[in-house]
């Protein structure tokens, strides 16, 4: 069988190859594809690319990092990454060098990327257009529940303190007219609570559980198994920003423990809290989220190794729309969130400085005497 | 006539592409096309009544799909780092970009733009932030690409910065 051509063979490859001169030149070897001939002219006809830096920055500056490949002697090759470059007619054109050694020789290989820079593109496109989507989405979710609380109190507050007020004066010797208004104003403030429940009830089944359990009794919480959860489905973003993330269930047992609250919120406070002290921790730190028990209280804490909070913005963290000073907060509602989910449930959140430099971020349930 | 190379730095989606379209062509499209690598354009300005030849490296967006490479940033004068003004989070995206190009290639002049102005009612980053930034030392200021504003002051209040480093 007769041995090709190795010219026809770069040839069909639609390759534009080059050697590296002394002079930091670059030689064309064999024939300059067409897409070279439109896009570089000059190159095509003389064969050489004298001052890479005129012809095309990014090239320029690619073969730094090409040089020390040829440099190291290492097998394998160094890719530049896709760029576009423009035609004399202003077209755009993909492209990708590659830097490999031939015989002792340094060569750069210059690809037209055509098709398959368009799927590539179109690939990402379509995944960021999903991130987007998925974040706008989570973001009016967190807002709606947000407004759905604060209108929900709005309305619970003033119409508790009024029928405290009317059911004081039920209690005193009235007229009997005036009793009856005092007895019609508490029906109807009661009609109002009823209201209010179904209104809870219809719009968020969810949103319900923050306002107390069913029958007054709280069924406990798997501590450790949603900690776990929490942390599970943060791992992998920890690992790509080299951050260790560790729990430690210090002296939790595992199954549910006597304290209020449903664990798919839970699950979401934490994870708020793991997600802003990974916004704020350094590559290569650890962020350790420590549960602990005692005769009152359950505590979680999320500790990072950041730069932690300045005094003058501690007070508002938990407040809402709050991103702290440089604004390193998603929507300003993680913190306020968590505030309010665990304030429904009688317990508290805070924050104070980690010895050693960093934040904790902690919340507090109270341990119920009812068994769980 | 002074050549320098600057970078635009963000997030995806923020706008890069759009600023840079806006300031080297005076053009811009509705239509959200992702960069992939990098597109270097060339603009001469005028600065202080000088020419000032500016090589604009258009990176793509810094995302989990696609890493800053801190290479592409080799012999760079300076950075105008670019955030959506309707995602806060691409804010902290682009802090976190800064921390890292710091860290990896040191402290160049830099300016930072708010983009996407013109969605007012979807804005997610309150006076107080852009003052806090300002009060941080940054550089920063709205900017629509699409209804031209602060686009070209953002380019060069930065070449402005690039010739008295």
């Amino acid at each position: 069988m007769p041995t090709p051509d190795l010219a026809d063979v770069v040839q069909s490859l639609d390759l534009a190859v080059f050697r590296r001169e002394e002079a930091d030149a670059l030689q064309l070897v064999g024939r300059p594809p067409q897409w070279l001939s439109r896009l570089w002219p000059q190159v095509a006809r003389s064969g050489v690319m004298e001052s890479v830096l005129e012809v095309s920055p990014y090239l320029d500056n690619f073969l730094v990092d090409a040089a020390a490949h040829w440099k190291s002697g290492k097998p394998g090759r160094a890719y530049s990454g896709p760029w576009v470059e423009q035609n004399p007619d202003g077209m755009p054109v993909n492209l990708e060098a590659t830097a490999l050694t031939v015989g002792g020789d340094a060569i750069l290989l210059l690809e037209d990327l055509g098709a398959s820079y368009d799927e590539r593109r179109e690939m990402l496109q379509i995944a960021r257009e999903k991130m987007l989507a998925y974040e706008r989405l989570n973001s009016e979710i967190q807002r709606k529940e947000v407004l759905l609380h604060c209108i929900i109190h709005d309305m619970c507050s003033p119409l508790q303190n009024m029928m405290m007020a009317l059911s004081m004066l039920d209690s005193e010797i009235l007229a009997p007219d005036v009793r009856g208004m005092v007895q019609l104003g508490l029906q109807a403030g009661k009609r109002q609570e009823v209201l209010i429940d179904n209104v809870l009830h219809t719009y968020s089944a969810e949103l319900r559980s923050l306002f107390g359990a069913e029958g007054g009794l709280w069924p406990g919480l798997d501590i450790c198994g949603t900690a776990q959860r929490a942390v599970d489905l943060h791992r992998p973003l920890f690992a790509q920003q080299n951050v260790t993330l560790v729990f430690d269930a210090g002296n939790v047992g595992p199954g549910r423990q006597p304290v209020p609250g449903d664990e798919d919120h839970l699950e979401r406070v934490l994870g708020n809290l793991l997600g802003n002290a990974l916004r704020h921790s350094p590559g290569g730190g650890t962020v350790t989220l420590r549960a602990a028990f005692d005769d009152e209280w359950l505590t979680l804490q999320v500790e990072d190794e950041g730069q932690g909070v300045a005094p003058q913005l501690q007070a508002q963290l938990f407040q809402k729309f709050q991103q702290g000073a440089v604004g390193r907060g998603k929507v300003g509602l993680g913190l306020y969130f968590c505030r309010i989910t665990i304030s429904k449930w009688g317990g508290e959140t805070g924050y104070s400085a980690r010895s050693g430099g960093g934040s904790v971020f902690w919340l507090k349930l109270p341990r119920l005497a009812q068994p769980a | 006539m002074v050549t320098k190379k600057i970078c635009m730095l963000g997030s995806f989606s923020v706008g890069k592409t759009s600023m840079v379209a806006r300031f080297v062509q005076s053009t811009f499209s509705e239509k959200y096309l992702t960069t992939v690598g990098v597109k270097v354009d060339k603009k001469v300005v005028q600065v202080g009544g000088q020419d000032l030849t500016l090589m604009v490296w258009d990176l793509a967006g810094d995302d989990d799909y696609q890493k800053l490479n801190m290479s592409l940033l080799r012999g760079s004068a300076g950075f105008i780092y670019v955030a959506d003004g309707t995602r806060a989070a691409s804010l902290d995206a682009v802090l976190d970009i800064d921390r890292r190009v710091r860290r990896e290639v040191g402290h160049f002049p830099s300016v930072l733009a708010l983009n996407k102005a013109d969605l007012a009612a979807q804005w997610e980053l309150g006076e107080d932030r852009l003052a806090a930034l300002t009060a941080e030392g940054w550089s920063a200021r709205k900017t629509s690409a699409k209804l031209a504003q602060g686009v070209e002051e953002t380019f060069l209040d930065l070449a402005s910065r690039l010739l008295h480093a």
